[in-house]
């Protein structure tokens, strides 16, 4: 798959007050972004930028996704561990669905539907 | 941006579901907001919250600022859409109609609007101590706060955004940026003359309106418009709101591809009329007083 890549001063230049935090990332993305099914979790990004609201961090990510630096996606976990099935929202996860782990239908509930963030097909240079 | 309403009501009804029905009623309550983006949006709050609840956010206070010769329409505009949002106060302050004689004077007469303003501020920061601060001014007013933070050492704000701003670009932003917590946001209207001309024609202000401060503590985001063309919904809700709210500079795609200044923005910024007609008056005066012929 052929990356694009967006220079790190863009995203910065975008969110000046969370620039140091935007470099961690850029470099955790750098470091990590290559493992095959790295992703961050929500509470890990909210450590990282420690946002000043829940807004802020809503528009950084929506910043970061709409440039392809992160892709969103929903998964649903297996009650035994590991992922059982990748959506594109919450409301695209089915009532019921095949646990691979556990050889049966299973009824997703909400404790094992999780929002991720995997590395998108943008690099961040500079 | 969403509204916070819509997530309080979710995460109301979450309360009382059980466990094993709150996946179908997120869904079913998504599903309800028909705009893509707000369910998209109230989606990522949801589980922002979830993983991070805040309970008491901190409230916004945005202090508009508004220029001379004008009883500025826009503050209030503007405040309807702040006061709209969660945890944000509006306060339109205003320090009655100001003419351009009195703009122009450079003595005295600025004094009186920069100490009312400046009073304003202070009662806003008592009354509401834990409050976030913020800016926004156009025109005159971006002068007014200019001085209020270069001479008020106790005023301290949380972000700045400024609009047809006549301030100097030589003003010293790193001697008062340790008193602005977020960014300083300069929007400039590269069709803007008015800032030119006030430079030009008395003393103590700037083009920084029309062609940037250029300055490392300040952001300068174009638009092709002039001096008071920011003033529209759009620009309001997509520029303005991210900004003073949640410190976003959304990028202006004029910013990239503009072109040479305006000459005449340039000519009157680099031309002293001031100077010359202070230079001819008092040639004038030494002349008459000398008796020279004229």
């Amino acid at each position: 798959m052929s990356k694009c890549s967006v220079s790190l001063d863009t995203l910065t230049s975008e969110f000046p007050e969370h620039e140091l935090a935007l470099r961690q990332l850029a470099s955790l993305l750098r470091q990590k972004g290559q493992q095959d099914g790295f992703c961050l979790s929500i509470n890990r990004l909210y450590d990282l930028i420690e946002p000043q609201s829940t807004t802020t961090l809503l528009r950084i990510l929506e910043s970061l996704v709409d440039k392809d630096v992160l892709q969103r996606f929903v998964r649903v976990n297996s009650y035994n561990g590991g992922g059982i099935g990748d959506f594109a929202s919450i409301v695209d996860v089915p009532v019921e669905i095949f646990d691979a782990r556990m050889g049966c239908n299973v009824e997703v509930n909400l404790d094992q539907v999780e929002l991720l963030y995997k590395p998108g097909r943008t690099e961040i240079h500079g | 941006m969403v509204k916070q309403l819509q997530l309080e009501q979710l995460q109301q009804q979450l309360l009382t579901t059980p466990d094993e029905l709150k996946l179908s009623v997120i869904q079913g309550f998504l599903c309800g907001v028909t705009n893509p983006l707000e369910r998209q949006q109230l989606e990522i709050l949801y589980w922002i919250n979830k993983s991070h609840p805040l309970p008491n956010p901190s409230q916004d206070i945005v202090v508009l600022i508004h220029g001379i010769r004008t009883n500025a329409p826009w503050q209030e505009k503007f405040a309807a859409k702040l006061e709209g949002l969660p945890n944000v106060k509006a306060f339109p302050i205003g320090y009655g109609y100001f003419d351009a004689p009195r703009f122009w004077f450079p003595f005295i007469t600025r004094r009186r609007p920069i100490e009312h303003v400046a009073r304003q501020i202070r009662t806003l920061k008592n009354d509401n101590p834990n409050a976030r601060i913020s800016v926004i001014a156009h025109s005159f007013g971006t002068y007014i706060i200019s001085k209020i933070l270069d001479d008020q050492t106790d005023i301290s704000i949380h972000r700045l955004q400024l609009c047809g701003s006549i301030i100097s670009p030589q003003f010293r932003w790193d001697k008062v940026k340790p008193r602005i917590k977020g960014a300083v946001l300069n929007d400039v209207g590269t069709d803007d003359v008015w800032p030119a001309l006030a430079t030009s024609v008395t003393w103590d202000y700037g083009s920084s309106g029309a062609l940037g401060f250029k300055d490392a503590s300040v952001r300068d985001r174009f638009f092709k418009c002039g001096h008071s063309d920011f003033f529209t919904d759009i620009h309001m809700e997509k520029y303005w709101i991210p900004f003073l709210l949640d410190g976003q500079i959304v990028p202006s795609p004029w910013s990239s591809v503009r072109s040479q200044p305006n000459k005449f923005i340039e000519v009157m910024s680099f031309i002293p009329l001031k100077s010359i007609g202070a230079i001819a008056i008092i040639a004038f005066a030494y002349l008459r007083w000398s008796g020279s012929p004229l």
